[in-house]
């Protein structure tokens, strides 16, 4: 902010360029304005002025010439008369004039002109008398308070033309003499042209202290302004501050609550299946698991539950990578087709329970092979189909798979439900939320699959919409930009799970005589392994870390060696990426498989990088535990048998 | 937003204005001139040939032996005469007693003596300034004088020099060439010139009775 000199004049200001000429434009405008304000208010005493003057010429007339007498005939005076009517001449047209347009140049130039007619009528009238004439020097002083040169000049004028004109005419009248003196004129004009000139210094110096004060003034303006612009601008930004925090308080109290009520949610969503697995472990350990039908019922509830329980850890932990950003996205080969298949078969057990039908629709149309995540749209297809089934208790659940058009793979599922009202959808795909919390209370759920599958879609570069009526039902739509691709060579493309959730469960003792090395921290993980190994025949080996898994595999010679390993890949000491490392760069082939819970495509590529054969996702499920063994316990068997 | 400044009504303004000053100016230099003209309108006087040049015999006025005698006929309220007065005290204190002065003044209704007129109190002062009355004006037609303010001037002979007024204009003082005239004539005993000087002020008698010649310039 540039605050400027006050005290400096027009005469010390220097040339700084477009400021300075602001400041001299303001200044001339402040000058104009002070100068027409005292135009104006010498106007209006001038009126004054000259209507005196009417009234004491008028006076005068009457009190020194009242009559003209011829005898004894009396009759009024002329000067009476000439007071009266050229004193009303002379008064009428600067008073209106100063009453009408005060402040105009036209106006006190006519009041000049009156002022010094009146003192030459003041002069007749008095009858020439010497103090008389002195009405001219004070009316040009008056007249100074106009600032106005061009008013002296004029009274001037006229008083030097009202001499020229008498001294031609009637010498006498002002000299006093029959002959014309040209030089008595220069004399008495000079006179007045001494005062007019000393005026006319006066009001130049009052001129130029008037701009001083004018510059000064709009310096004082300019600095305001800039202060007040600076004040404003900081008010601005102090508001729009507050603002922003007053919204960030907000935000960070409106997550607060939503996180507080999710906790409540969450908290009310895992007790309640604990509660069921805790309840019935309970039954199970009493006198009443001694009832077949009791304990059978007792197993799936807590199978159920459980189910129930990995599911909403899943979603938790599926949202919250999501919301991190750490979310990775595949792009490799899988069938639509397939997939919806898959999802379908998942998902009509399900809905045989609920007595719906569950009816899959494919457009022929429809590329067989296509570039995407299959794991994330079988998540979305599965949530989705899921939801339908859950919301409809009569009816069908439908999912189509179609192509509208080259590059756009659409997936429907469509119900006959309870519906969703408008007001309802417009929160649907938001997390922590439902339809309504009666929504939670009749069918549970935690209020994120839906906003899990809107990033999903998303993040495949889609989009997901709804229609719906309530009491009709739902159709939920996904649209994705896809490109067609050739069918994939390579084993595990996506269209058949890379571990096979249909796939046969080894019944019988099909490990039998298969060595398998167990390395995980956590004992119940051992005790759960182990059994289920052991009971299909296996010979079971535990170890606690890392370390201790190299020692049991050192231990053993070339003909009892491990056929597996199962590796936890997360344990103290050293971890399971560690060891098979190790192992490997002893030379060591045996068939190592991770044990891990993260189900991201780069852990599992980690794993098979640190030297793992295969790998297996925890919660671990008993059929694709046994597969996997017995799968890789024959290749090690038949590498031990060749040699290779 | 400014408004736009409407140029057209400004000149018609402006115009208007300025044919009203020059109405104003005219109006106004008429009323001047005309006081002018009034101002250096002088009084009646007597046709040429009719005033005796000689001290006349019938006057009741004394005639100072081996003076200048000099009379002023004076309409006691004539305000130009004020002026008249004035320059005849200058005379006066110029003259010194080389000058007999007499001032007679007529009378008006409501005066009862010469005394009651309203006079300047310097002409009181001066010794050899008579007031006299010439109530009917005889004494003004006696010597041909008939505005208030007429000097006649007569030699220590008897012989009338100078005849006309002293001031410049209707009650304005100041030098004027009937003063010069006068000051002349005493300094070097010779007549003043032999035109008329013009007389400002009031008619002495009115005009009926009067019978004077009227100046035709004379328009009040």
């Amino acid at each position: 902010m540039k605050v400027s000199d006050s005290l400096h004049g027009p005469d010390n200001v220097q040339d700084h360029g477009p400021l300075d000429e602001q400041l001299e434009n303001r200044c001339q405008i402040l000058m104009r304005k002070h100068l027409h304000t005292v135009h104006r208010e010498a106007d209006g005493i001038f009126a004054w002025i000259l209507l005196l003057q009417y009234a004491a010429g008028l006076m005068l007339a009457v009190w020194l010439t009242p009559a003209s007498w011829s005898g004894l005939d009396v009759s009024v005076h002329p000067h009476v008369w000439a007071a009266l009517l050229l004193g009303f001449t002379i008064t009428a047209l600067p008073v209106w004039l100063a009453v009408k347009q005060p402040g105009e140049l036209s106006t006190r130039l006519v009041i000049s002109l009156a002022q010094i007619l009146w003192s030459a009528l003041l002069i007749h009238l008095t009858q020439g008398r010497i103090e008389t004439h002195f009405h001219v020097f004070v009316s040009l002083a008056v007249l100074a308070f106009y600032r106005d040169w061009r008013v002296l000049f004029v009274a001037a004028a006229v008083a030097a033309l009202d001499h020229l004109v008498r001294g031609l005419f009637w010498p006498r009248s002002v000299y006093g003499v029959s002959a014309i003196e040209p030089w008595r004129w220069i004399e008495h004009t000079g006179w007045v042209l001494c005062e007019v000139a000393f005026l006319c210094v006066s009001n130049c110096q009052t001129i130029g202290r008037m701009r001083q004060v004018a510059y000064a003034t709009a310096c004082v303006e300019s600095d305001r302004e800039i202060i007040e612009c600076q004040v404003r601008l900081r008010t601005t930004e102090l508001c729009d501050a507050n603002r922003k925090l007053s919204e960030e308080r907000d935000r960070a109290e409106t997550a607060l609550r939503v996180r507080t009520e999710f906790l409540a949610n969450m908290s009310h969503e895992i007790r309640t299946p604990m509660t069921a697995i805790t309840g019935f472990l309970e039954i199970l350990t009493g006198e009443e698991s001694r009832d077949t039908a009791t304990y059978a019922d007792a197993v799936r509830t807590i199978r159920r539950n459980s189910d129930h329980l990995l599911n909403l850890i899943s979603d938790i932990l599926d949202f919250s990578k999501i919301e991190s950003g750490q979310l990775k996205l595949e792009s490799v080969a899988c069938s639509p087709a397939a997939l919806a298949q898959e999802v379908i078969d998942l998902m009509r057990h399900r809905a045989e329970m609920r007595g719906l039908m569950l009816y899959l629709d494919l457009d022929s149309g429809c590329p067989d092979w296509i570039v995407s995540d299959p794991t994330r749209l079988r998540q979305v297809l599965i949530n989705l189909v899921g939801n339908a089934i859950k919301f409809t208790e009569r009816g069908h659940v439908r999912l189509a798979l179609l192509y509208p058009q080259p590059g756009q793979l659409r997936f429907e599922v469509s119900d006959t439900g309870i519906g969703i009202s408008a007001a309802q959808i417009e929160h649907l795909f938001q997390p922590f939320t439902q339809a309504d919390s009666s929504v939670t209370r009749r069918f549970g759920g935690t209020g994120l699959g839906l906003a899990i599958c809107r990033r999903l879609v998303e993040g495949l570069g889609g989009s997901i919409s709804i229609e719906s009526v309530l009491g009709a039902g739902s159709r939920f739509r996904v649209e994705l930009p896809v490109q067609a691709t050739a069918q994939p060579g390579l084993p595990g493309a996506a269209g058949t799970p890379e571990v096979a959730s249909n796939s046969t469960v080894a019944g019988g003792k099909v490990l039998t005589g298969v060595r398998v090395l167990v390395a995980d921290d956590g004992a119940d993980n051992r005790k759960l392994v182990s059994y289920l190994l052991r009971k299909s025949g296996a010979e079971v080996t535990l170890a606690c870390d890392g370390q201790e898994a190299l020692d049991r595999i050192a231990e053993r010679s070339e003909d009892d060696r491990f056929h597996v390993v199962l590796m936890d890949m997360q344990m103290p000491l050293l971890d399971g990426y560690s060891a098979t490392r190790h192992l490997r760069e002893t030379g060591d082939q045996t068939p190592v498989i991770a044990l891990t819970a993260n189900a991201l495509s780069e852990d599992r590529q980690r794993c098979l990088d640190a030297g793992c054969s295969d790998y297996l996702t925890k919660p671990i499920q008993r059929a694709a535990l046994l597969d996997t063994v017995a799968e890789w316990s024959a290749v090690s068997q038949e590498v031990v048998a060749t040699g290779v | 937003m400014t408004r736009p400044v409407d140029t057209t009504s400004i000149s018609r303004t402006g115009r208007m204005i300025a044919a009203v000053v020059t109405l104003w100016l005219v109006m106004s230099a008429c009323g001047f001139a005309l006081l002018y003209a009034y101002v250096f309108t002088p009084g009646p006087v007597d046709a040429a040939g009719t005033s005796s040049s000689e001290w006349p015999e019938t006057t009741s006025i004394p005639n100072a032996p081996g003076r200048w005698s000099l009379l002023m006929f004076l309409h006691p309220r004539c305000p130009c005469s004020r002026a008249s007065l004035s320059e005849l005290t200058r005379l006066v204190t110029v003259a010194g007693d080389a000058l007999d002065v007499s001032v007679l003044q007529m009378s008006v209704e409501g005066m009862n003596s010469a005394t009651d007129c309203q006079l300047p109190r310097t002409v009181q002062q001066f010794k050899n300034i008579r007031i006299l009355a010439d109530p009917d004006g005889s004494e003004a037609d006696r010597f041909g004088a008939r505005t208030s303010g007429h000097v006649v001037l007569f030699n220590p002979d008897g012989r009338r020099v100078f005849d006309g007024g002293i001031t410049i204009a209707r009650g304005h003082e100041g030098d004027s060439p009937g003063r010069a005239a006068i000051l002349q004539a005493i300094a070097t005993e010779l007549p003043a010139s032999p035109a008329a000087v013009p007389v400002f002020g009031c008619r002495l008698k009115s005009e009926v009775s009067a019978g004077t010649v009227s100046d035709p310039s004379r328009k009040w």
